[in-house]
This record gives C-alpha cells, sequence and structure tokens, in this order.
C-alpha cells in the first residue's frame, strides 16, 4: 500500500498557487541563497516545480487511472533540502508577476517535510529548547533579564508588575550577549522618555516565531496562550517589541491562532519611537556620520513597516541617510532569517557577505537596522569580512544621541 | 466527404476534446480539494462544498469583489508588474495573451450569433448578419489584426527565449511544446482563411482580410480541390488547438486559466491587510 501525502497542510489557495506559477524564473533573478548556492531545489521556482510533481505522482490523471507512485527518500530529501535552505525573506512575493504568496507557502512546505520527518535535525533541538525552557538558546527561562545585569543603574521599569507598556525583549536579545545593548537601549530610552513600562522576565516565553517557520507551528498553541495570558495579567494597553519577529507573531499571527483579539495594541520599537519622537517625548542630539539602513525581512516585507524607522532616522539633525541599492520591499536578506542558519550556515553567512558589499558601496560607516538577529548576522559578518562598518540597531542609535 | 459529414466529424471532435479537457482540469481541481479551506478565519472540516459557495458568493456581493476586479484588470489583463520591469517582455505577453482573449470572445460572440440568434431564433437584423458574415469589412479586419498581434507576440516571445536567453529562463520540453503548439495554431490560421476564400468566393472588396486575401488569390491558379483542402487544412488547424488544450492542464500553460483567478485572489487579501 503506498503512502499518500497529507496535502490538508495547504490550503487550497496555495495548491491552486502551484498551477499559476508560469515558471518565468522572476523569482531566482531575486532569490538571495539560490544567488550564493546555485541549486535548483532552492528556487522559489523549484521548490513549486518540485511539490507539483510529487502531488501529481500521487493525486493527478496517472496516479487516478494506474494508482498512486511511492514517493522515493531521494526525492523527499531532495525537496527539504530546498526547502529548508530559504531565508523566508519572501522576496519573491514581490516580484511574482502572478502574486503567488509565497512565504506561507514555504512554511505549509516545511509542514508538511515535518510531519513526514524529513527536516534538519538540529530542528529537533530548537523544538525541544523552546518547548521545555521556553526559549530558543536553553538556558534556564528565570535568567531572560541577564542583559540588564551589567546596567550601571537598570531602569524601575525592568522590575516592575503592572505599567502600561509591556517591553517584549524576545529570545535572542534575551540570551545572546552580542545583542544585550538593544534592550539596554531600549529600556533607557523608555525611562529618560517618561514611559510606563515593564519587561515580563521569566514569565515572557518564546514567542513560537521560530518554530512555526520551521514547520513546528502545532506546538505553539501553549507558548501562545501563556505570552497572551501573562500579558493580559499586567492590565497594559500596548506591548512593544524590538524583535521584527516577535512583532509580526504577537500582530499578525496571535489574533489568528486565538481567534480572538489580543485586548491590547503591539507595535514595534520603531513605530513606537516615531510616535514618542513626534509628540516630543524623545528629543535627539546631531549625528554626523553617514548611515545606511537594512530592512528586517520580518519588519518590512512581512509586516509592511518601512516608513517608521526611515522616519526615525530622518528626524535625528544632521544625519546623513543613504538608501542601500536593495531597500524597502526589495532589501536582501541579513541571511538571519528562516532558520537557515541550522540547516547550512555557511550559506547564511554568504547571503549576509553579498548584503554587507551593498552596505559599501553607500560609503554608509554606520549600518542601522530594527532587529537584533540582523544585527548579529550583519556584526558577525562584518567581523569575518574585517569590514569597518558599525552595526547598530535603530534604537541603540536614537539613545547615543537622545538629549531628553 | 460532403459538408454535413465534415461538420459531424467536426462536432464529434471537439466534443471529445471538451470532454477530455474538462476532465483533466477536473482532476486539477481534486487535488486543490486535498487542501484545507477557511471560512471566516476557521478551518472547514466538514461539508467543503457549501462553504466554498458561501465564500464566493460572500466575495461577489462585498465590496472584496471590487478589489478582485481592481487586481484581475491591472495585474492579470494587463501584468503591470511586468510593464514596469521589463517593456519587451510585457509586449510579448501582453500581445499574445490579450489578443488571443480578443479571439476566443470574437469567436464565441460570432458562433453565439450564428448558431443561437440566426439559426435557432431566427433573428436577422443588419448588426447580426455583419457579425455572422465573415466577409464583412469589420469582421475580417478584427480576425486577422487580431491574429496578427498575437503572431507579433509570439515572436517577441521566441526571440526572448531562444535568442536572447535570459539566464532565469529554463526552456524545458514543456515550454517548448507549447510555443510549437501555438506557432501551428496561428500560422494554419491565415491558410484556412485563404482556403475559405477558394472554396466560397472571394468578396468584392478583399483588403480588410489583407494576409488571408492575398494568399487566396496567390493560390488560386493552383485550382485544387478547394472544398476538401479547406476541411483538411481546417482539420489541421483544430488539431493544433485540440492538442493544446489537451496538453494545458498538465503543462504549465495551465497558467493561463489559474494566473488570473490567483492574481485576484490575493490582490484582495492585499488590499484587506
Amino acid at each position: 500500500m503506498v503512502k499518500k501525502m497529507d496535502l490538508s497542510v495547504y490550503s487550497f489557495r496555495q495548491l491552486m498557487e502551484l498551477d499559476a506559477c508560469t515558471r518565468c524564473g522572476n523569482c531566482v533573478t531575486w532569490c538571495p541563497t539560490y544567488a550564493e548556492k546555485a541549486n535548483d531545489n532552492i528556487t522559489p521556482r523549484g521548490k513549486i516545480e518540485r511539490l507539483k510533481r510529487l502531488t501529481r505522482a500521487q493525486y493527478g490523471l496517472l496516479a487516478r487511472l494506474f494508482g498512486p507512485r511511492e514517493i522515493s527518500e531521494a526525492e523527499m530529501k531532495d525537496f527539504s533540502q530546498g526547502v529548508f535552505d530559504c531565508t523566508l525573506c519572501g522576496r519573491c512575493k514581490v516580484v511574482c508577476p502572478v502574486n503567488i504568496d509565497t512565504r506561507p507557502l514555504w512554511i505549509a512546505m516545511r509542514d508538511q517535510l515535518v510531519d513526514e520527518g524529513h527536516y534538519p535535525e538540529l530542528l529537533n533541538m530548537l523544538k525541544e529548547q523552546v518547548t521545555t525552557h521556553y526559549n530558543i538558546s536553553g538556558d534556564p527561562n528565570e535568567n531572560r533579564l541577564i542583559w540588564a545585569d551589567n546596567l550601571p543603574q537598570p531602569p524601575e521599569g525592568i522590575h516592575k508588575k503592572q505599567a502600561e507598556v509591556v517591553y517584549f525583549v524576545g529570545c535572542v536579545s534575551s540570551f545572546y550577549p552580542l545583542t544585550y545593548t538593544v534592550p539596554q537601549a531600549f529600556v533607557s530610552i523608555m525611562e529618560r522618555s517618561g514611559v510606563d513600562f515593564m519587561t515580563m522576565g521569566g514569565e515572557e516565553w518564546c514567542c513560537g516565531f521560530p518554530m512555526m517557520i520551521a514547520g513546528m507551528g502545532e506546538n505553539t498553541r501553549e507558548l501562545v496562550r501563556h505570552n497572551v495570558e501573562a500579558v493580559r495579567k499586567t492590565g497594559a494597553k500596548m506591548l512593544v517589541a524590538t524583535c521584527p519577529s516577535c512583532y509580526h507573531t504577537f500582530r499578525h499571527e496571535y489574533p489568528h491562532i486565538l481567534g480572538e483579539p489580543l485586548g491590547f495594541e503591539v507595535l514595534h520599537s520603531t513605530e513606537a519611537l516615531a510616535e514618542w519622537i513626534g509628540e516630543g517625548r524623545i528629543q535627539l542630539g546631531a549625528f554626523d556620520r553617514p548611515v545606511t539602513y537594512h530592512d528586517p525581512c520580518d519588519l518590512g516585507r512581512t509586516s509592511g513597516i518601512y516608513d517608521a524607522p526611515r522616519a526615525v532616522i530622518g528626524s535625528i539633525p544632521g544625519v546623513t541617510f543613504v538608501e542601500m541599492k536593495d531597500n524597502r520591499e526589495y532589501a536582501l536578506c541579513c541571511g538571519g532569517g528562516g532558520d537557515v542558519e541550522m540547516a547550512d550556515s555557511s550559506l547564511s553567512a554568504a547571503v549576509a557577505k553579498t548584503r554587507l558589499a551593498q552596505v559599501q558601496a553607500t560609503g554608509a560607516e554606520v549600518l542601522l537596522s530594527a532587529c537584533q538577529q540582523c544585527k548579529r548576522q550583519l556584526t558577525a559578518a562584518t567581523r569575518r569580512e574585517k569590514m569597518r562598518v558599525k552595526v547598530m540597531d535603530v534604537t541603540e542609535l536614537v539613545e547615543s544621541v537622545m538629549v531628553k | 466527404m460532403d459538408d454535413e459529414t465534415r461538420l459531424t466529424i467536426f462536432w464529434i471532435a471537439f466534443a471529445v476534446v471538451m470532454l477530455l479537457f474538462i476532465v483533466a482540469i477536473g482532476v486539477n481541481v481534486s487535488i486543490w480539494w486535498q487542501g484545507a479551506l477557511y471560512e471566516n478565519g476557521r478551518r472547514v472540516e466538514k461539508r467543503k462544498l457549501g462553504s466554498l459557495i458561501r465564500i464566493v458568493f460572500k466575495g461577489i456581493f462585498s465590496k472584496r469583489f471590487w478589489m478582485a476586479l481592481k487586481a484581475f484588470v491591472l495585474d492579470a489583463a494587463l501584468q503591470r508588474k511586468l510593464f514596469k520591469e521589463d517593456f519587451l517582455r510585457w509586449l510579448g505577453h501582453a500581445s499574445l495573451s490579450i489578443s488571443f482573449f480578443a479571439l476566443f470572445l470574437l469567436s464565441a460572440f460570432t458562433g453565439f450569433f450564428e448558431e443561437g440568434l440566426h439559426r435557432i431564433l431566427g433573428v436577422d437584423t443588419p448588426f447580426v448578419r455583419t457579425v455572422i458574415d465573415k466577409n464583412t469589412p469589420i469582421m475580417a479586419l478584427l480576425n486577422e489584426a487580431l491574429g496578427i498581434i498575437i503572431v507579433l507576440g509570439l515572436l517577441i516571445i521566441i526571440f526572448r527565449r531562444y535568442v536572447l536567453r535570459p539566464k532565469q529562463l529554463s526552456a524545458s520540453v514543456m515550454d517548448n511544446t507549447v510555443i510549437i503548439l501555438l506557432l501551428i495554431l496561428v500560422l494554419t490560421s491565415y491558410p484556412v482563411e485563404s482556403l475559405r476564400y477558394l472554396r466560397d468566393g472571394f468578396p468584392e472588396v478583399g483588403w480588410h482580410s489583407f494576409f488571408g486575401y492575398q494568399l487566396g488569390l496567390l493560390l488560386e491558379p493552383l485550382n485544387w480541390n478547394w472544398r476538401a483542402v479547406h476541411f483538411w487544412a481546417f482539420m489541421v488547424h483544430f488539431g493544433s488547438a485540440a492538442a493544446l488544450l489537451l496538453y494545458l492542464p498538465f503543462s504549465k500553460f495551465v497558467h493561463v486559466f489559474i494566473s488570473p483567478l490567483v492574481i485576484a485572489i490575493n490582490g484582495v487579501a492585499e488590499e484587506a491587510a
């Protein structure tokens, strides 16, 4: 008896999208991982083609007439490699002439591959850490505020139990020292501008995003419920995240998963900063070095936020802002997305190197981003490439030039 | 073979081709049917067909219909993304797709006027006569001009694919087959038109059918059995159309039907977001 693939992980529309693909190859020219690893399996066109072939083998006309064909291990391995070597940057959607909603399709492919046991082994570790420690690093979750330990004077808000604003720090900034400066800067800004804020410490659990994009979304319900309940208990009216992935998950995925509104507003830190600067709560001093801005995929293409970070940068007196060749919806990925580091770390590094070349072409001395993962990824790349560019989060720059 | 037998052969072949085409498209739809359906954000577990019908009707009678229509016109029919990106590519695609669709509509209307209005209902107004008579200047010109635009589009596509050869294009057997079938289809249409003149006699004014008419005049001295030659030439033309139609559900060419739908559906989702 041939084991048939379960296609119910895909939506009706996604299976239609497989037939809508014209194989024009526009996506191929814009795919950041294919540019580094010329393997057709990786390309959006290649992934669609492979899935189509597999579905036809089991549900197509010949399968209906003569019975479904067994899918070989080699075919599944081939398919899996392409699907997990994707950064989920979503640039393919922007350039697709038939508007295929690619990113959710790639995630559905991962769901299928996880169900069928064809995925990188390291993802099991991720699952283990997130479901038992409630964070991606596997550290004890009560250490979530470790980044605050070396602040000269920790802001009062860090340990509050109730406040207007909950600052959701995110796993990367909580546990990876290279990015501790992001939450440190953000809490300092909030304190100095008089924002009534708090953090949740060990009550903050991973938002579930890394699992959702790994194709393990089924295991995130507990995290979602816990996080929403924890925020609701504080009575906060607003949640702010410096991490675009946490922001996206709270804002766009949680209400869908829970089937109800969250009961609090969700903002990304750049949106909050733009608002506070506009209200005059933050006064900025001059900054005279040329800067450029890297759009994080989950903030830009996935969440549609391009203007807020640019507004914040533009409000700094004397700043010289230069756009990179690929910006806004066409921005190149930093290579740190899609859990690709777990599938192929050299591929992830190669994508970052290409992005740095675009940074270099602008002549900027400071590379800004609004994502701790982009910062971590691009900082590591500048060190490898020995490039004289300072990588900063927008919050860090704001904090450094803040006069009030 | 008399005209009646020829017509019977044609209609039987047409019915078989359409039936096979519907079956093949049905298999594609049955694959989509394996996927999950969502209504009001919730996954539908039972009575999927009922839900799908509800979703479609709710969509039609809401403002989402206008969003879908906008996406359909701008992104599916006019292909604005292609226009912004590469004019030559857009020109090739638009010439082929828009003219093909226009010619299809023209044929459908002519068929409806001829079989439905004129033959069955007996309507015989000057307008109906103009539409059903392929020799009237406007009908001859429309048919011929749209055909020329299709040829132009096809030539641009061939030039791009096989001469310019953009890096991202991979010419597979599937692509080549579709292009060859399209070429046969388009290139046989003019001789069929010329042979029709030779079979039925040339109209008084023929310049509107600028290519078919001239070709007919050129072939006239051969003095063949034009009735038989026309029938077989038409069958080759029809055969290529049938082959294209039957190959379509199994090839990437199925996007002709599916892409506009996906563009419209995803256009609504984007605008709503």
